[in-house]
């Protein structure tokens, strides 16, 4: 792993059952980076993202991360119960939660400072006391990006956090995503190929393999702007 | 009421057990509501019956037979459907039908006469004798001291899981400690409103608290009072009519709870269409 590189994946494979979702992916990820992640649905774009979280181990191959590094993971919210009663800054300070299961674990006041700086970070702190189902859409995907914030990762991958956004809510976000580049690495999934290409300094596009593009120039020349995978 | 109170000690029971449920409607039916557990439940409740009749047959305590079966099911459940195609819906209602009938055929081969099993099924919170009310201090205290215990990973277990085990925790601990947890919880309000409605315990206080509370600290200390309100007027409605508790217990929380779903609906049209009017105005 060179200086800068702080993901590596090299020869990995994950299969369903006997369906391969990815096969023979080789990449790298610099350091305080924001890199797309593009692909058609089913093309193993999730399955990356759950590799690097730790949800899924790899059949073949391996990754590595920089030492001392952690995964901050926005997964995309289909099991997110809407309805638990959770507030704004509860939903945060759980990101703030020690590991190991010990008993009589309770927040202390750095965990908090640690969840409202977060909370703050994504402009939310007007909201820190509201129940998450009284956010929208997009005030609840920078809410779970608060989250991922306050567990001290260093890495934050978001698996389609602009899907069913309208373009002032995903420009909101992307906007966040831009700032947190500063002291952070990016990874995003998304199908919004153009909004996400000209944020992001690489692109990687997954159908089963991945290709690296280093340049949104060239990711327009090969896979043509507009398009929607 | 009150002189019964102070002079029956059946009545001083009932008023103890009432407490006892509520506690453990508050702390089980949220974890089973928030988990999607509340048909598992059903079926471990439903299987116990099979433990109480076994306890029945070979004359020890019905109860702890009971809580045999149903933590046995309640680890069936979990681990068959986690490791095979099977899901837990299908070994729940296997699991249910099962144990009830189990439950009826020890019963019919103890000897001597066939006892009245209605408090079982329907509970009977005037009956519930002192030694009943030791066991269900020990299953209430073993709840809570673990919630309170393990209170902040178990609200992120049932909030988020993919999350929690992304950060590395031992979610199968909390698993585990969930499906202990419920079957221990379920035996404590067998007592007061029986195997059929447990259920409904479990479920309305919970749903009610739900609809007036947005933080989990606050639905289960609000769940906790409203399950305590609807026990003590179940008694009262038991107490002065001949009806089981259960089924006092369970037909006023609902209609309690209609009601409030119907009251929160109109006030939310009626402020929607307050901020309408409001934004039409020059």
């Amino acid at each position: 792993m060179t200086k800068d590189t702080i993901i590596q994946f090299h020869n990995v494979r994950f299969c369903y059952d006997e369906v391969c979702a990815i096969n023979n992916v080789n990449f790298n990820i610099l350091e305080n980076s924001l890199t797309a992640i593009i692909g058609p649905n089913g093309g193993g774009k999730s399955t990356i993202f759950k590799i690097l979280s730790g949800l899924l181990k790899p059949d073949d191959g391996h990754f590595s991360l920089r030492k001392g590094s952690t995964i901050g993971y926005v997964s995309q919210f289909t099991d997110f119960d809407l309805s638990f009663p959770i507030t704004v800054l509860e939903m945060v300070l759980s990101g703030t939660i020690c590991k190991k299961v010990k008993p009589f674990y309770r927040y202390k006041k750095s965990h908090r400072d640690k969840a409202r700086n977060a909370i703050k970070r994504v402009g939310l702190e007007m909201y820190e006391d509201r129940g998450i189902n009284q956010l929208s859409g997009g005030e609840l995907k920078r809410a779970v990006i608060a989250r991922a914030l306050a567990s001290d990762a260093n890495i934050i991958v978001l698996d389609e956090p602009d899907s069913s956004l309208d373009v002032e809510a995903a420009a909101d976000l992307y906007r966040i995503l831009i700032n947190l580049k500063s002291d952070k690495t990016i990874l995003i999934a998304s199908h919004h190929l153009d909004e996400v290409i000209d944020i992001a300094d690489s692109v990687l596009y997954v159908k089963s393999t991945v290709t690296k593009f280093s340049s949104t120039e060239e990711v327009k020349e090969k896979l043509g702007g507009g398009i929607i995978i | 009421m009150i002189e019964a109170i102070l002079n029956y000690t059946f009545m001083q029971n009932a008023l103890i057990a009432a407490l006892l449920a509520s506690i453990v409607t508050g702390i089980i039916g949220t974890i089973a509501i928030e988990k999607k557990l509340i048909s598992m439940s059903g079926g471990i409740a439903h299987a116990s019956f099979g433990g109480i009749g076994f306890g029945y047959l070979l004359g020890f305590e019905p109860i702890w037979g009971g809580l045999l079966f149903a933590i046995g099911s309640s680890v069936l459940i979990s681990r068959i459907s986690k490791n095979s195609k099977m899901k837990a819906d299908t070994i729940t209602g296997i699991l249910w039908s099962f144990g009830m009938a189990l439950g009826i055929l020890f019963v019919s081969l103890a000897p001597g006469y066939m006892p009245d099993m209605t408090s079982y099924l329907f509970g009977d919170i005037l009956s519930v004798s002192t030694n009943s009310i030791i066991y269900m201090t020990l299953f209430t205290a073993i709840i809570v001291f673990v919630f309170i215990m393990l209170f902040n990973h178990l609200i992120m277990y049932m909030f988020d899981e993919e999350y929690a085990k992304a950060r590395g925790i031992n979610t199968k601990l909390l698993e585990w400690t969930v499906y202990i947890m419920i079957p221990i919880g379920i035996m404590v309000l067998i007592k007061i409103v029986g195997i059929i409605l447990t259920i409904a315990l479990m479920t309305i206080p919970v749903s009610i608290a739900k609809l007036l509370c947005k933080s989990m600290k606050r639905v289960i200390l609000a769940s906790i009072l409203i399950s305590v309100l609807f026990s003590f007027v179940g008694l009262i409605i038991s107490y002065y009519v001949n009806i089981p508790s259960g089924v006092c217990i369970i037909l006023l929380s609902t209609v309690v709870y209609l009601a409030l779903i119907i009251v929160k609906r109109r006030i939310q049209k009626k402020l929607h269409a307050q901020r309408v009017h409001g934004a039409k105005q020059p």
